[in-house]
């Protein structure tokens, strides 16, 4: 079965925010490989906005750096799956709106064969995560502190309790941590 | 000139402690304890917010703190304390002083005129305070492998962004992970 992956960037004092990260080659090269290891991405409307206000941008003029344009040229082949009760149609290459509710979505496309299924929408990592949809997180912590933001885990009930696979220390300080879930009462 | 260091144990998403002070998320093994007596009893003087010493003084004098971790009852009871608060008349605890007012320049005292290194333990409100000012020299911070909804961020209230270096990294078998961060100069 295919596994649902959760990936996300977070300060060490645990908010998403997709601008305060170390973007280097090694992270851009990092999210690359886990992008080929993929079948599927699934995208909330917020963050499906951010990246198609960007991405298709530099598949038509490359930047000249190797691990960015190779992302753009990856996210681009890779199949979409966009939640969003407010968007009528998506517009970019291979992404396509769900019909149906994120539950139904993820369970079936888990049964299909294929790669494995990523998302990295804060809000429906909490969705995933509230169905025990979410087979693997993937946190990548940055070595900086904001003070404030958005916190990831916002709505969730509970605690969660997590079981640490491995961790992968990047040059830039930021270590992604590998987790699985064992049993949550959320 | 004396060492600053915060020792804290989070959640994955960053809280040091629950809402109502809780800290019933957090479960440490015999590793993590035997590291935690380490430095209870080096010559570390330990530095505590009102709160933090409110919640130990009830705890690691009693018997049943000897009987379940004697080691570091001991190193707690032992070691020379300060504790910071304008509010509180006098403290209770063995080897403990207060200091009320003007806490920053008492700590950049301490440091300027004794050897002696310092940990502050807990107290979200004084990191934020010692790490806004520049003093703090190291960061060690164990991440427990479990993510709760609402909580207290250790940099709370942080006015700049603070940018760190990870030094070290160490896995404990239990999956809690103890990560070394030192300030980048500003």
């Amino acid at each position: 079965m295919r596994k649902q992956i959760a990936a996300i960037n977070m300060t060490l004092d645990g908010f998403c925010d997709h601008t305060a990260g170390i973007a280097d080659n090694e992270l851009h090269q990092h999210y690359n490989d886990l992008l080929s290891s993929a079948g599927a991405i699934l995208f909330g409307r917020i963050t499906y906005q951010l990246m198609e206000s960007y991405w298709p941008i530099v598949v038509k003029k490359p930047t000249g750096n190797k691990p960015i344009d190779e992302f753009a040229v990856t996210i681009e082949g890779i199949s979409k799956i966009v939640f969003s009760r407010t968007l009528k149609n998506v517009g970019w290459k291979n992404a396509k709106l769900a019909k149906r509710g994120i539950e139904e979505e993820v369970f079936d496309l888990k049964q299909q064969a294929g790669k494995d299924i990523l998302v990295g929408s804060p809000s429906l990592i909490v969705a995933l995560m509230k169905l025990n949809l979410i087979d693997e997180y993937q946190f990548c912590i940055q070595p900086i502190v904001l003070g404030s933001g958005l916190p990831l885990f916002k709505n969730i009930n509970g605690k969660i309790m997590l079981k640490l696979l491995k961790t992968k220390t990047l040059n830039s300080g930021s270590i992604i941590l590998y987790y699985e879930p064992t049993k949550n009462d959320c | 000139m004396g060492k600053l260091s915060v020792f804290n144990f989070t959640t994955l998403n960053g809280f040091y402690k629950g809402p109502n002070e809780d800290i019933s998320w957090h479960e440490h093994g015999g590793e993590e304890s035997e590291y935690a007596a380490e430095g209870a009893n080096s010559e570390s003087t330990l530095l505590l917010g009102r709160i933090t010493y409110q919640m130990m003084v009830a705890y690691w004098p009693t018997a049943l703190a000897y009987q379940n971790m004697p080691d570091v009852a001991k190193g707690m009871n032992n070691s020379e304390k300060i504790v910071f608060s304008r509010t509180l008349k006098e403290v209770k605890w063995k080897n403990t002083r207060l200091i009320k007012n003007n806490i920053v320049e008492a700590v950049k005292k301490l440091k300027e005129t004794s050897e002696t290194s310092m940990t502050i333990l807990g107290s979200g409100s004084i990191i934020t305070q010692f790490a806004e000012a520049n003093l703090i020299d190291e960061y060690q911070i164990m991440v427990d492998p479990v993510a709760i909804g609402k909580g207290t961020p250790m940099f709370k209230n942080m006015r700049d962004k603070l940018s760190l270096k990870l030094e070290n990294v160490r896995t404990f078998k239990s999956g809690v992970l103890l990560l070394l961060y030192k300030p980048l100069k500003k």
